[in-house]
């Protein structure tokens, strides 16, 4: 079944559908969460409202556009809401305990951490906009859709954000 | 040439990022964590909803508790007597279409009252667990009322002034009436679950129409109206009653429940 097939009947109320929908992407939003909060625990509860928040504005969803664009609309609205609640800038205290559960040694830990701490210095627009470019893929059209910026603001994002990971990892060589 | 080298390391700088990016390690999900998801959502899914569903109008039928229809039969004497009594007694001295406008909506607001008497807590609680919301039963039993409203008025009509020559005015003016308070209460149910507006309407209704009636200028000016008129204010009636009632379904009769 495609996913049209899938959302047409999650739509009219199929409990299969929806599953199915969920699993689809599940892993792909937790990522952009865990990306973005570093926050292996706080992912899975956000990623877990989003999922309900795409329950029950499903009936909002309009075919013509990517699926994948209006669930991750709902993500970034989501993130911005968590930011907002939080009132602080998001902490990295889990990422060792977290790539060591992933089996990485200590010398990519080191590595991988210091790319996470570069990213949790960008303000959490930069932070977002570069994860949704850099690791999601989206084109730069898509990114001003999903987050409701205009493309312009989009690339000015996505070039301060750059500029700054590149001060801030610069003496490190792949 | 300077510029050319730019792009060329801005281009080579964000295929770095995205490769460490996606090099990075993200932490493994179980699959018992996204059924976990699975049950949560589905949790907050309700199903669509048509207004022409056979099962939910069984719901509204068959479920009505014995306080219901005995509010029902209550509602029926009540209007009946009083329009009977003040009919006969007052017939030569009081216009029967005065009389009946401001008595046909009363079973309607008394019906209002009732439902937001019963609906309380537990109740919408127990109906929660129920393929169907709660305010979605209550606005198809006011629908209900309508109806079971519009026979009453019917029926007084014809068993009580059946040599009245101007029926058609007496209907036109008592459907008005109805229309207009049902759409007030719908209006006042939809935005409060407090019984004391409703209550405050239902006592200004019954005051102000007394007091209309007790003035015999009220009364001839009433008369005065050409049924015409009166079918127009009937007509206006009727779409605000729509306009409401279009309202209250749009929001109540949608897929989505808002997340508790």
């Amino acid at each position: 079944m495609d996913e049209k097939e899938l959302i047409i009947k999650a739509r009219d109320g199929d409990g299969d559908a929806m599953n199915s929908l969920i699993c689809s992407y599940y892993r792909l939003v937790f990522a952009f969460f865990y990306k973005n909060t570093g926050c292996c625990h706080q992912s899975k509860d956000l990623t877990q409202e989003v999922f309900i928040k795409m329950i029950t504005n499903i009936s909002k969803y309009r075919p013509q556009k990517p699926f994948e664009n209006w669930l991750f609309a709902i993500a970034s609205n989501h993130l911005k809401n968590y930011y907002r609640t939080r009132s602080r800038r998001p902490e990295y205290t889990e990422l060792t305990d977290e790539y060591a559960a992933c089996g990485d040694d200590i010398e990519n830990i080191s590595v991988k951490t210091d790319l996470q701490t570069a990213l949790s210095h960008l303000p959490q627009k930069q932070r977002e906009a570069v994860i949704l470019r850099y690791y999601s893929d989206f084109s730069i059209s898509e990114i001003s859709k999903i987050t409701g910026a205009s493309e312009t603001t989009v690339k000015a994002r996505l070039r301060y954000g750059l500029d700054k990971l590149k001060k801030e990892l610069e003496g490190y060589d792949e | 040439m300077n510029k050319m080298k730019n792009t060329d390391g801005q281009r080579l700088f964000e295929e770095k990022i995205a490769r460490m990016l996606k090099s990075e390690c993200v932490p493994e999900i179980e699959q018992s964590e996204i059924e976990a998801t699975c049950r949560a959502a589905s949790s907050h899914y309700v199903q669509k909803q048509k207004i022409l569903d056979a099962g939910f109008w069984r719901v509204v039928v068959y479920f009505r508790s014995v306080g219901d229809a005995l509010f029902y039969i209550a509602s029926t004497f009540i209007f009946g007597g009083a329009v009977s009594v003040l009919g006969m007694s007052t017939s030569h001295t009081m216009d029967p279409t005065a009389l009946m406008t401001s008595l046909s909506p009363v079973p309607l607001i008394s019906f209002a009252l009732h439902e937001l008497h019963n609906s309380d807590r537990s109740t919408a609680e127990i109906e929660k667990t129920c393929k169907y919301t709660p305010d979605r039963i209550c606005f198809a039993r006011l629908w209900l009322c309508i109806i079971f409203n519009s026979a009453l008025v019917l029926l007084a009509g014809v068993t009580l002034f059946p040599h009245y020559g101007f029926v058609v005015r007496l209907y036109l003016s008592s459907f008005s009436a109805m229309f207009l308070v049902g759409a007030a209460a719908l209006f006042l149910m939809s935005v409060t679950s407090s019984r004391l507006p409703l209550s405050i309407m239902m006592l200004i209704w019954l005051v102000g129409s007394g007091f209309f009636l007790a003035d015999d200028k009220h009364t001839a000016a009433t008369a005065a109206i050409s049924t015409w008129q009166l079918a127009l204010i009937l007509v206006f009636s009727v779409a605000v009653f729509a306009a409401v009632s279009m309202n209250a379904a749009r929001r109540l009769y949608k897929t989505e429940r808002r997340a508790a």
